[in-house]
């Protein structure tokens, strides 16, 4: 794989998009879990799916066409976060089926013979396109920077979003900011995992990660680690096996975080006998 | 406004976006002085927590008014069960979230003064030595003292305690109601939201009973036995 790194641009790309997304999941993740957006994320990343159709369908970049979508769905659950209540959690549950509606909607509808969308579904490194490489770069550039600049911000929004308000921050434009960071994290992992898959991405080396450290920015490390060894190791399988990149990314990411907590829980009962000691 | 009040509260209601039917709050006319040790007792439902998320400026009246004395610094200690413990920080990173710059200031760092009050404020609190445990370690009396660390290092003028003895052992309810004598000898002004009346009664100024609406508002000495049959 080490010569097809070197001689074909296509691996290259692949790698680089892969980091990507481990950097940025790595980020993003580690916030979805704190905040509990899991169920969020993963409804914005399906209404995603609708952009891509209607970008087909309409001649423009896919990637665009899902940017567009999920910036929407983020703001409109934004929007019903803001009305308490359950009002989220159906909308949620409404936007998720509805964005793959209209992307098959808008697929069947086109004259020419439909494209391969599964590709989209369940991601594919091996065929990220220069464009997809510069637009993913922006979205992680522009995530690494809000979120690094506005670290001590984020970090006293995180822990207690009430006591942010009474400190005199923003914490509604944060709420916005932030589902909109997690929209753009999407678009960036839709090339790896695919739209189906990227919740595992943004949640597994986030939530691995937790089970070994308390401190944020190592946690946050950790997990932009873990998510490229699972994105390498995806896109050697990928490569050998020619099998869709997400799958392995995402069982190989799942099955760490159990081994995790095994190795949690041993850590846990060498701990405790050596206190009986 | 006489310039003694630092909070005055002019027949506010207040209403739940969610609950169709009950006031959390109904016409609620109070007024604090500066320099008040404020107790707020009441029943769970009666509105204790909706005042002084009332008073912090968290939540708006639905109608009546509330005025503040102008710039007030205000310290707010949220209920300890509403706060992740998992949170993965310490106890130093928490306490210092109370000097976070007001609005959106990209690149903010805490100064190496704003750590030194810190580690000050903790070692009045006496939890300094635990200024890099995360914050998952502590003890439910450890972890109340650095929300209130974290609420005093902000210097407020007036303090807002919601139960901050809640599942506390006898030892650490002790420990924080010193606290608070002690912070109000210096002259802060402290609402305090508690269930534990008994405790507290003899050292308060100030004694507000609600029940989503206000039954009793003066000095604990006139404290009237039928509220205090509910309490």
């Amino acid at each position: 794989m080490f010569e097809a790194l070197i001689h074909y641009r296509f691996m290259q790309y692949a790698l680089l998009a892969g980091l990507m997304s481990a950097i940025v999941s790595g980020i993003i993740g580690v916030i979805v879990i704190e905040k509990k957006m899991v169920m969020i994320s993963g409804g914005i990343a399906h209404t995603a799916y609708g952009g891509v159709g209607l970008a087909y369908f309409i001649g423009f970049e896919p990637l665009i066409g899902a940017f567009l979508f999920s910036i929407l769905a983020s703001l409109g659950i934004g929007f019903a976060k803001k009305k308490e209540g359950t009002y989220t959690d159906i909308l949620i549950g409404l936007f998720w089926p509805l964005g793959m509606a209209l992307g098959v909607l808008f697929i069947s509808l086109m004259p020419s013979y439909p494209p391969d969308i599964t590709s989209y579904l369940f991601g594919s490194i091996l065929s990220v396109t220069t464009l997809d490489l510069i637009l993913m770069m922006v979205l992680s550039i522009l995530i690494l920077v809000v979120f690094i600049s506005l670290y001590e911000t984020w970090k006293a929004y995180l822990f207690d979003q009430e006591f942010a308000k009474i400190s005199g921050i923003n914490t509604t434009f944060l709420e916005f900011f932030l589902l909109i960071l997690i929209a753009m994290s999407v678009v960036v992992l839709l090339r790896t995992t695919g739209i189906i898959m990227a919740i595992a991405l943004l949640v597994a080396p986030a939530a691995t990660a937790s089970l070994f450290t308390n401190n944020l920015k190592k946690r946050m490390r950790l997990a932009i680690l873990l998510g490229a060894i699972f994105v390498v190791i995806g896109l050697t399988f990928s490569y050998y096996l020619d099998i869709s990149s997400g799958c392995f990314i995402v069982i190989v990411a799942v099955l760490s975080y159990f081994i995790g907590l095994i190795i949690q829980k041993i850590e846990l009962n060498r701990k405790e006998k050596k206190i009986h000691e | 406004m006489n310039d003694h009040i630092i909070v005055k509260l002019d027949h506010v209601s207040f209403t739940y976006k969610d609950s169709l039917v009950n006031d959390a709050l109904n016409d609620v006319s109070i007024q604090i002085m500066m320099g008040e040790y404020v107790a707020l007792l009441g029943p769970n439902g009666g509105g204790k927590t909706t005042l002084l998320k009332l008073i912090s400026g968290l939540i708006k009246p639905t109608i009546g008014e509330i005025s503040q004395r102008k710039d007030l610094k205000i310290g707010y200690v949220p209920q300890k069960s509403t706060i992740d413990k998992t949170f993965p920080i310490t106890v130093i990173e928490a306490v210092l979230m109370g000097r976070i710059k007001k609005g959106i200031h990209p690149f903010f760092h805490y100064r190496e003064t704003d750590k030194n009050d810190a580690i000050e404020i903790m070692t009045t609190l006496g939890i300094d030595k635990l200024k890099d445990r995360p914050i998952s370690a502590l003890s439910g009396g450890e972890f109340q003292k650095m929300l209130i660390g974290r609420a005093l290092i902000a210097k407020p003028e007036i303090l807002l305690l919601d139960e901050p003895t809640a599942s506390l052992d006898q030892k650490s309810r002790e420990e924080i109601y010193m606290l608070l004598l002690k912070l109000k000898e210096q002259g802060m002004t402290i609402i305090l939201v508690t269930h534990d009346a008994s405790s507290i009664l003899h050292s308060i100024d100030h004694l507000v009973f609600l029940d989503q609406q206000l039954l009793f508002d003066g000095n604990p000495k006139d404290y009237n036995g039928e509220v205090h049959k509910h309490v």
